[in-house]
């Protein structure tokens, strides 16, 4: 294999290194990786504490969300009843729904991979731990206050995908409307938050050797999975935001009488909506394609076809959307593409179904619960994704839509496809944190009970809704024979609730986490992420040559523990792990990883109380809650890019790295990026709504400001990136002032993407243009909106590059801070621009 | 970043494809019909293209294996221009069938 | 012979796979197509699956490879997919609703949470209004104009064919044809919010003699409809006529159902009681307690005999 970096192969021979370690070197380990003590708990960063947080809060999230399904089938058991009230049963199919999707499935999953991914791939810990512990925390706040909306009546009652005009201020005067969209925004910041992590983390710090081919199809699934999100939460994001404009601000984007459409709404939240079922499958796939070979200790068969159907899962997801929109009037060509690409779609995953049957046919399988639920789960979702496939057709689909055989189908793949093979990863790689492994007879009860409840309650369905029954329904008349169906179905729904009844027990007795010592490794698996660990992690991080490593590394547990290989030490004295190359894992650089700290925990407090005094219409509190929050975040941003003591470190064998790095390559470069795909992402999308609208009503659209208004609202963006990029390279020609120079022209250009907004917004109040009046004016100003809020941060992130330069924190060989800042302001800048063009030449005058 | 381009080819390909099928009917539909003939000719047209460039892909995919480069990259990048190949074909058949 | 409530609901066999038209029937037998294909696919995948776990040797060596990856999951899948791709898509255009001249035009209009009826001439104008059931001739395809007057409903008869939204802003088209005589019950099926539960209707197919004799009598006021009686009184009294229209009088609301006859609907509330003299005095006593969140106040008011009277008055508009 060629070189990727120039990093010389040979150099792995010199592991594993024989002779003693010094004395105190792990006992220096331990103490830079000291557990958290009393309260510190609360500010823990390192993914073992946040990794079982985070999960935990996600089941806490899914049997409070399967309680209101319990209620709900109670209400269904018989014709009606008036068990729950009409406005009782829709708040809580609405929030049932909610949570599962954006409280339990993707947060679990994230958090999965928040636990696992650094020992699996041989880290210290994720690149950005304390982002980690700011999105757990905003999760866990946002999604408490939102379930607990539920005991003031304020529940969001639209169903989980809120269509308008039912959810518009018209239809839903009430603030239940609002927690649903503030709610979904903590998610959103949350899963971005995560996917940000997880795509640098599996692409930047692996263990050298680990290569792509040597990757564990857990990491590639999460890859893929955060990728996804980057690409497709942004358009639940932008939908949120118009849809709360719309409500608070009555500009109509949505409104067909003022030139708004509701389908916009449609495609915007279904755009998200695909891709975020398959956001949630293929970790859960991922999470089978590793657990089914470990269990029949064998292999997977097939690993470079898993990877191509996971890709192309997560491509072809989003050509799919308007599927779920068959029903609402579109062009039958249209549909046509839309039944062409869902058909596609279904093949990868026949694909990964396979390769799991062939590894099981390969191996000797052993039915311990994990195993169950694993091989219970492949059952499962391939029944789901055969009604995928009978309603990719479209007239079949004119049928079953909006009826509970959707409502079966939908089950049938989220359980089988994701919550059996998370519960085949809680009881696989539980040992891997708590001192007992869950109990294997309670677990075959709890299998066996669940698999059966399941399917008690989901296969009648798929008749129900053939026989006429609507889904979101309290209730239903009688003599229609949908009686016996729904009673089965809510019998099946008790043994359900009782298999969870019986986990959560046996979670009670036997999870003992944060403990001294492990179960470890009781299921005999090949992974990275059973070596001995400490909260270091591994003691030394390894050289990988294969997939399989404990399988097939000889003795490598012992080297890994004795210190033989990387990083057996702190190399710095401080938190650290290495960033390796993309392709081949190569050694780059070390990476320095902060200490706990209680800011990004306040950060996300403050986050959180903005958002929800916000929902409530408190607005001056909500605004001083931002503005704590943003100080929380100046803080915790303050002891990032400081001055280091040593320019290389030994990371073991004598094989020396940088400790700093700037530019493309930086880890720090690679989170701004991919923010600012996600700013992008919006911006398309935002982009595609404005055509889409006019699209609707081309007639009513009136003529933008005079076009020589226009380069007047260039010309600040313009001179604004030529000033970043002019304070990037003044930095680094390290003149006696460039510090100076470098601050003046930054802070400079985040003033004048301030001023080309304000050009904008003139140029168009200048004509008259009222948001409130046509779809038109909302879409200009909702731009304006989106590109403010850019500018409001890049001014703030002029004061924060102001407030370096007065500490004496900026240098030119630390020029990272200034370039992060740069990225954005550029962006900013080109964003301000490509909005400005787009409303002012199209449709034109 | 050219690696992973390489690798995903097909699969490129294929949301070139759908977003320029999706984009044309659209157009079609504000201004004449979505499925009028002359757009869906030229959907056609573009179709045969993204179904010859995702062949090219498979064809070089195929070549570079042969010849014993980077195995895993070649292979992944093969797969998918298979699949790419076969969802392309699939989205195709709407400019077709039907009309 | 099915089962069910007489206003067409029916139980068994359900709906979707007993159709009573040609835009159900193809519907219905590419439901058993796929169903046949599931149940074949699922068994061929659950025999993999018992042989690669409990098979002999020398059969999950056969089946513990890549080969069955490309077999399994590529080739027949692509094989089988295609082949319902093009069946898929060449039904869909079969099914297409444009309109065809001279059919017979009905404009239903969704509200919350009933069913605004408009039968059109042919210029498209509307001619009689009706509310929440609907009358067809028997064996001609008639074409539902679907507006939506506040959220997204759904138009949905299943055993006269598939569902279509009714979108506010847009007007969506519908063509279901019933070659049987009968009442077909159907529910709106996209979430409106509220009693979305209990938003039915009904559709009536008549032999083509019987249909025209029924547009007759609807034209026509109900003879009843001018008589002063003490049941038109309460009416009035109440205040009725504000959101209701009974032709032949000077009751012209808009807001709610047109009563012109519905003493000959099968059924009250959009599809949810039957329709006689004690349903509707129950209705008009205290609908909310029926149908909660519905658009008519109660009327706790009315004396049980002010009751007796407006109902009879009502059920004689027939």
């Amino acid at each position: 294999m060629t070189s990727e970096t120039g990093f010389d192969a040979d150099r792995y021979k010199r592991f594993p290194t024989r002779g003693p370690r010094p004395d105190g070197e792990l006992e220096e380990l331990e103490r830079i990786w000291c557990k958290p003590k009393g309260w510190q708990w609360i500010s823990a960063i390192n993914n073992n504490y946040v990794g079982v947080y985070y999960v935990g809060a996600a089941m806490l999230f899914f049997v409070l969300a399967g309680l209101l399904a319990v209620l709900m089938r109670t209400q269904l058991a018989l014709p009606m009843q008036g068990i729950l009230a009409q406005e009782t049963y829709n708040q809580f199919f609405t929030v049932h729904g909610t949570m599962m999707m954006f409280l339990f499935a993707v947060p679990a999953v994230e958090a999965l991979g928040v636990l696992l991914l650094p020992q699996m791939l041989g880290a210290r810990d994720l690149p950005f731990p304390r982002l980690s512990a700011y999105a757990f925390w905003a999760y866990l706040i946002g999604g408490l206050a939102f379930f607990c909306s539920l005991f003031f009546g304020l529940a969001p009652n639209g169903g989980w995908f809120m269509y308008p005009p039912l959810t518009s201020m018209t239809y839903s005067p009430g603030i239940n409307a609002d927690f649903w969209l503030v709610g979904i925004g903590f998610i959103e910041i949350s899963a971005i938050a995560g996917a940000i992590e997880i795509i640098v983390g599996v692409l930047r710090n692996r263990a050298p050797g680990m290569s792509l081919d040597k990757m564990p199809m857990f990491a590639w699934a999460m890859l893929i999975f955060a990728v996804m999100i980057i690409i497709a939460f942004p358009s639940v994001i932008l939908a949120t935001t118009l849809m709360e404009l719309e409500r608070a601000l009555d500009w109509p984007f949505f409104d067909p009488v003022r030139g708004g459409d509701p389908m916009l709404w449609q495609h915007l939240f279904w755009f998200f909506g695909h891709p975020e079922v398959y956001i949630i499958f293929l970790p859960a796939a991922g999470a089978t394609s590793t657990i089914i070979p470990a269990i029949a200790r064998t292999p997977l068969v097939g690993y470079r076809l898993v990877v191509m159907a996971m890709m192309a899962t997560g491509f072809i997801s989003f050509g799919v959307w308007a599927h779920h929109m068959f029903a609402t009037g579109m062009p039958t060509i249209s549909t046509s593409y839309f039944s062409a690409a869902s058909m596609a779609v279904s093949v990868p995953a026949g694909v990964q179904v396979f390769a799991w049957i062939a590894t099981l046919a390969a191996g000797k399988m052993r039915f311990n619960t994990p195993g169950l639920f694993a091989v219970g789960g492949l059952v499962t979702f391939v029944m789901g994704g055969l009604t995928g496939v009978m309603v990719a057709m479209v007239p079949f689909d004119w049928q079953a839509h909006d009826s509970y055989f959707i409502v079966a189908h939908l089950h049938y793949v989220l359980i089988g496809g994701m919550v059996f093979p998370f519960f085949a990863a809680i009881y696989y790689w539980l040992p891997m944190t708590s001192s007992r492994p869950l109990s294997e007879r309670m677990g075959k009860w709890v299998f066996w009970l669940m698999f059966t409840g399941v399917h008690i309650t989901f296969l009648p369905m798929h008749l129900t809704g053939l026989m006429g029954m609507p889904r979101r329904v309290y209730t239903y008349l009688p003599d229609r024979g949908w009686e016996l169906p729904n009673l089965i179905s809510t019998a099946g729904a008790v043994l359900t609730a009782i298999a969870v009844l019986l986990w959560i027990i046996d979670m009670a007795r036997n999870f003992r986490p944060f403990g001294n010592r492990e179960a470890g490794n009781v299921f005999d698996g090949p992974g990275l992420e059973w070596l001995p660990t400490g909260l270091y992690s591994v003691r030394s991080v390894p050289v990988i040559t294969s997939l399989y490593p404990l399988w097939e590394q000889k003795g490598l547990s012992r080297d890994v523990e004795a210190g033989r290989y990387f990083l057996p030490n702190s190399a710095t004295g401080r938190r650290e792990t290495i960033v390796t190359s993309t392709l081949n894992a190569e050694p780059q650089y070390l990476q320095r990883m902060p200490v706990p700290s209680p800011w990004p925990i306040w950060a996300a407090v403050f986050t959180a109380a903005a958002f929800l005094l916000l929902t409530i219409q408190a607005y001056w509190p909500s605004l001083i809650a931002g503005v704590l929050g943003i100080y929380c975040v100046f803080n915790w941003c303050w002891t990032l890019d400081r001055p280091v003591d040593q320019l290389t470190a030994d990371i073991g064998a004598g094989i020396r790295v940088p400790t700093y790095r700037a530019g493309p390559s930086s880890h720090g470069w690679w989170a701004m990026v991919l923010t600012l795909v996600v700013g992008g992402m919006v911006l398309s999308l935002a982009a595609f709504s404005y055509v889409f609208l006019w699209s609707r009503n081309p007639g009513e659209w009136t003529p933008p400001p005079p076009l020589a208004s226009l380069p007047w609202i260039l010309a600040p963006y313009a001179a604004a990136a030529l000033l970043s990029w002019g304070a990037c390279r003044i930095l680094r020609l390290a003149r006696p002032r460039s510090g100076l120079i470098a601050t003046v022209l930054l802070v400079g250009a985040s003033g004048l993407v301030g001023l080309g907004w304000v050009l904008e917004w003139e140029a168009w109040r200048g004509i008259g243009t009222d948001p409130t009046a046509h779809a038109q004016g909302a879409m200009v100003y909702a731009f304006l909106a989106w590109q403010g809020f850019f500018a409001f941060i890049a001014t703030v992130m002029g004061l924060y590059a102001s407030l370096r330069w007065v500490a004496g924190l900026i240098a030119p060989d630390r020029p990272t801070t200034y370039d992060l800042i740069a990225l954005f302001v550029v962006y900013t800048a080109g964003q301000g621009a490509f909005a400005a063009l787009l409303v002012h030449l199209f449709p034109g005058g | 970043m050219v690696n992973w381009l390489w690798m995903t080819g097909g699969l490129v390909v294929w949301a070139t494809h759908f977003s320029g099928l999706y984009a044309l009917s659209s157009l079609a539909d504000v201004v004449t019909r979505a499925d009028d003939f002359g757009w869906r000719i030229a959907g056609l047209a573009f179709s045969i293209a993204c179904a010859i460039a995702c062949a090219a892909l498979l064809v070089l995919a195929m070549r570079r294996r042969r010849a014993g480069g980077p195995s895993f990259s070649s292979d992944i990048a093969a797969l998918t221009a298979g699949m790419g190949g076969i969802a392309v074909v699939w989205q195709t058949l709407p400019t077709l069938v039907g009309h | 012979m099915s089962t069910g409530s007489p206003e067409g609901t029916a139980g068994w066999p359900p709906p979707v796979l007993d159709p009573a038209g040609p835009f159900a029937e193809p519907v219905t037998t590419v439901s058993w197509v796929l169903f046949a294909m599931a149940g074949a696919v699922l068994t061929l995948v659950l025999v993999a699956l018992g042989v690669a776990l409990f098979g002999p040797r020398r059969w999950r060596k056969r089946l513990g490879g890549a080969r069955l990856i490309w077999i399994g999951g590529l080739a027949f899948p692509v094989l089988v997919l295609s082949a319902l791709l093009v069946y898929g898509l060449g039904l869909t255009s079969h099914l297409a609703d444009d309109p065809q001249p001279g059919e017979m035009r009905v404009r239903v209009t969704g509200e919350m949470w009933w069913w605004r009826v408009a039968y059109l001439d042919d210029r498209g104008r509307e001619v009689l209004q009706d509310a929440n059931e609907v009358h067809i001739p028997v064996g001609r395809p008639v074409v539902f104009e679907l507006d939506a007057a506040d959220v997204i409903h759904s138009f949905w008869v299943p055993r006269l064919g598939g569902k279509k939204d009714m979108i506010p802003g847009r007007r969506n088209y519908l063509r279901l044809q019933a070659d049987l005589p009968g009442s077909y019950g159907g529910q709106c099926a996209e979430y409106c919010g509220g009693p979305h539960a209990l938003m039915g209707l009904v559709v009536v197919a008549h032999a083509p003699g019987e249909f025209d004799a029924w547009r007759a009598r609807q034209a026509a006021p109900a003879p009843t409809a001018a008589l002063i009686t003490r049941g038109s009184e309460v009416f009035r009294r109440s205040g009725c006529g504000a959101c209701h229209t009974v032709r032949g009088t000077d009751f012209n609301g808009l807001a709610g159902p047109d009563l012109s006859h519905v003493g000959s609907r099968r059924t009250l509330g959009a599809g949810i009681l039957p329709n006689n003299q004690g349903t509707l005095g129950g209705w008009i006593s205290d609908s909310q307690a029926i149908k909660p969140g519905n658009r008519m106040p109660a009327y706790p008011v009315l004396t049980g005999e002010d009751l007796r009277a407006v109902s009879a008055w009502l059920d004689s508009l027939e």
